[in-house]
């Protein structure tokens, strides 16, 4: 179902929790709420379930305005971080927890409990305790016990945060492949950008109670609005320059024009440098500062005697197999029009 | 180990062992007594018989204060719970002005002597025209044990997951129904381990009974307190036993049924 926010506003005492905040959720779309901690994603979420009221604004479950309605009443499933299972039921019990407050028949309860353990692959748990399950396996009851009532979206609060990493990673693409096979509205809570990445259909980054920019997570991490949002997903090399007469200077022999006046910031993503001949004309001349393996690609940290200090490279693992500690090395952009050039705003 | 870690481990021991010498020898001694063949009360008992708990049959007065007694308790318990519950949830989960006020107050009985209890019911209940019966004493021993209750269910109130209120409230449970699907079945090791508590304190308490019970039909503590002054009969002594043998039973069946590490208050 289609979910639109529209200006929530929420204060804990004097703190602005949220400011403002503006979404509109497609039906059957998948959108990541993406912050640091305290940013206010988890209290947007609560507001959305009905355990938080908004101070003003308003929230539409799609035709329908919910904001003031309670929890009980909104058939909104909520997956909590600790996952939140009744320790004294059984798996199965837990799932039909929502279907016994309804007073569904029991036999059809039965029915519908054994479909949902089945789509969650734990119909041969159904009589254990939640102590007795791994995280994994915790955490997708919690997905059987609120998908079972067919809510009208599904919300996930930090679902993933109590998995070890290499579970983390496999739950995450089950889960975007259970809800895109239920075709259910979800909005999840994470400050994980490899989560959000993993997951989305679009994210939304939050900073300090406002939405700073939803998109696509390749619009996100190609064409960030502000400084906060290149920094925070992914890895970003931040350049303050002065704009004089439409061009900006980034390096010796790198000039962009731009329609900004004053000062900008240019967002340079870490594999768009490359390593290039003595010779060159252009860029950076350094020395390699710091390195290390990713697996497919190699880190560098290139000390450059400018403004910034430091550049983060990211390059193909063989055309770095003997850039060690120490040696200089020419650094140059693949391609101008990567760049990233927004104005620069200073921070209060 | 170190010196210090030695000590604090004789400390212990010698302090584990003092406890327990001065708990089970008088309670050891008091058994032994009951099975003596003489008719006074004195120790070493001598010869074995089991004519004193039989003796208890016959003395219809000792039946009936027994039956009182079972009788406050089990009201006493149900009350303390009734009430005790509803009263740890507010004081645990709520948010209110003054609630470390309150949670003290009432707590605070439990540092009342029951004497002292006894005695301002007494007097309490005379102004409203209640005088010493059951109901004087079910009241006084409802106030005296009610902290026991609330103790042990905001203890175990306080190490209960919050969030699962909320868990019920999104599947479409209302605060009521929450209450008694979770709330409830959780504390209820809680529950079982006040009630206990409160009933065997209810059954043997004499401070608050014996100000506040009716001379005619007297609770068993009373009662034995009476017999122990005018008469050194062992049949106190095979009371007593069968008291003991009562709470260790009690005792049993809470560490089966819902473990001992959940008692803690």
């Amino acid at each position: 179902m289609q979910l639109k926010i529209n200006k929530i506003n929420k204060k804990f005492g004097d703190l602005d929790v949220l400011v403002d905040c503006e979404l509109k959720v497609m039906d059957g779309e998948l959108v990541t709420l993406l912050g640091p901690s305290g940013c206010g994603k988890t209290t947007l979420l609560r507001c959305l379930a009905g355990f938080e009221i908004p101070d003003s604004g308003n929230v539409f479950l799609g035709n329908q305005e919910v904001t003031n309605v309670p929890c009980n009443k909104r058939n909104v499933g909520f997956v909590f971080q600790n996952y939140a299972l009744f320790p004294h039921l059984t798996v199965a019990k837990n799932v039909d927890y929502g279907l016994a407050v309804r007073s569904v028949p029991s036999k059809k309860r039965k029915e519908l409990v054994d479909k949902t353990l089945a789509l969650v692959g734990l119909n041969y748990l159904d009589n254990r305790y939640p102590k007795q399950l791994s995280g994994g396996q915790q955490q997708r009851v919690a997905l059987a016990r609120a998908l079972i009532l067919e809510p009208k979206i599904l919300l996930l609060d930090e679902a993933f945060n109590a998995l070890d990493a290499k579970l983390r990673i496999s739950m995450q693409i089950e889960l975007r492949k259970l809800v895109k096979k239920v075709g259910i509205t979800t909005i999840c809570v994470t400050h994980d950008q490899i989560e959000a990445l993993t997951i989305s259909d679009r994210i939304a980054i939050m900073n300090q109670g406002r939405i700073d920019q939803i998109g696509t997570p390749s619009d996100i991490y190609e064409r960030p609005n502000t400084e906060f949002v290149a920094e925070f997903l992914g890895t970003a090399n931040i350049f303050i320059r002065k704009v004089n007469n439409g061009v900006v200077q980034l390096a010796r022999g790198l000039e962009l024009s731009t329609n900004y006046n004053g000062e900008v910031t240019i967002v340079v993503r870490p594999e768009d440098f490359y390593i290039t001949s003595e010779n060159c004309k252009e860029g950076w001349i350094g020395t390699v500062a710091f390195k290390r393996l990713l697996g497919p690609t190699i880190e560098l940290e290139i000390a450059v005697d400018e403004v910034e200090n430091l550049l983060r490279l990211s390059i193909p693992r063989r055309e770095g197999e003997n850039l060690n500690v120490g040696k200089q090395v020419n650094v140059s952009l693949t391609d101008k029009k990567n760049l990233v050039v927004i104005p620069h705003k200073v921070e209060l | 180990m170190s010196f210090n870690d030695k000590l604090g481990k004789f400390l212990l021991i010698a302090l584990a062992g003092f406890s327990l010498l001065m708990l089970i020898v008088p309670s050891a001694i008091i058994v032994a007594i009951s099975f003596t063949e003489k008719a006074y009360i004195g120790f070493p008992p001598s010869g074995f018989s089991l004519k004193w708990y039989s003796e208890i049959l016959n003395k219809q007065q000792l039946i009936d204060s027994a039956v009182t007694s079972l009788w406050i308790a089990f009201v006493t318990t149900v009350l303390s719970i009734l009430i005790g519950i509803p009263a740890a949830f507010s004081l645990v989960r709520g948010r209110f002005l003054g609630r470390s006020v309150v949670t003290a107050f009432v707590v605070a009985p439990q540092m009342l002597p029951g004497m002292v209890i006894g005695i301002a019911l007494l007097f309490f209940g005379a102004y409203f025209g209640i005088y010493q019966s059951n109901t004087m004493v079910i009241i006084a021993m409802t106030v005296f044990c009610l902290p026991f209750a609330i103790r042990v269910a905001m203890a175990r109130l306080s190490i209960m997951d919050s969030t699962l209120d909320e868990a019920s409230a999104s599947l479409g449970s209302s605060r009521l129904g929450t209450f008694f699907r979770i709330t409830i079945p959780q504390m209820l090791p809680g529950i079982v381990a006040g009630g206990a508590f409160v009933f065997i304190e209810a059954f043997d308490n004499i401070t608050v009974a014996l100000f506040t019970a009716s001379p005619r039909n007297r609770p068993l503590s009373v009662e034995l307190y009476n017999l122990v002054q005018f008469d050194s009969s062992p049949i106190v002594a095979a009371i007593s036993s069968l008291e003991i043998l009562f709470a260790f039973l009690m005792m049993l069946v809470l560490a089966r049924s819902i473990g001992l590490d959940k008692l803690r208050v």
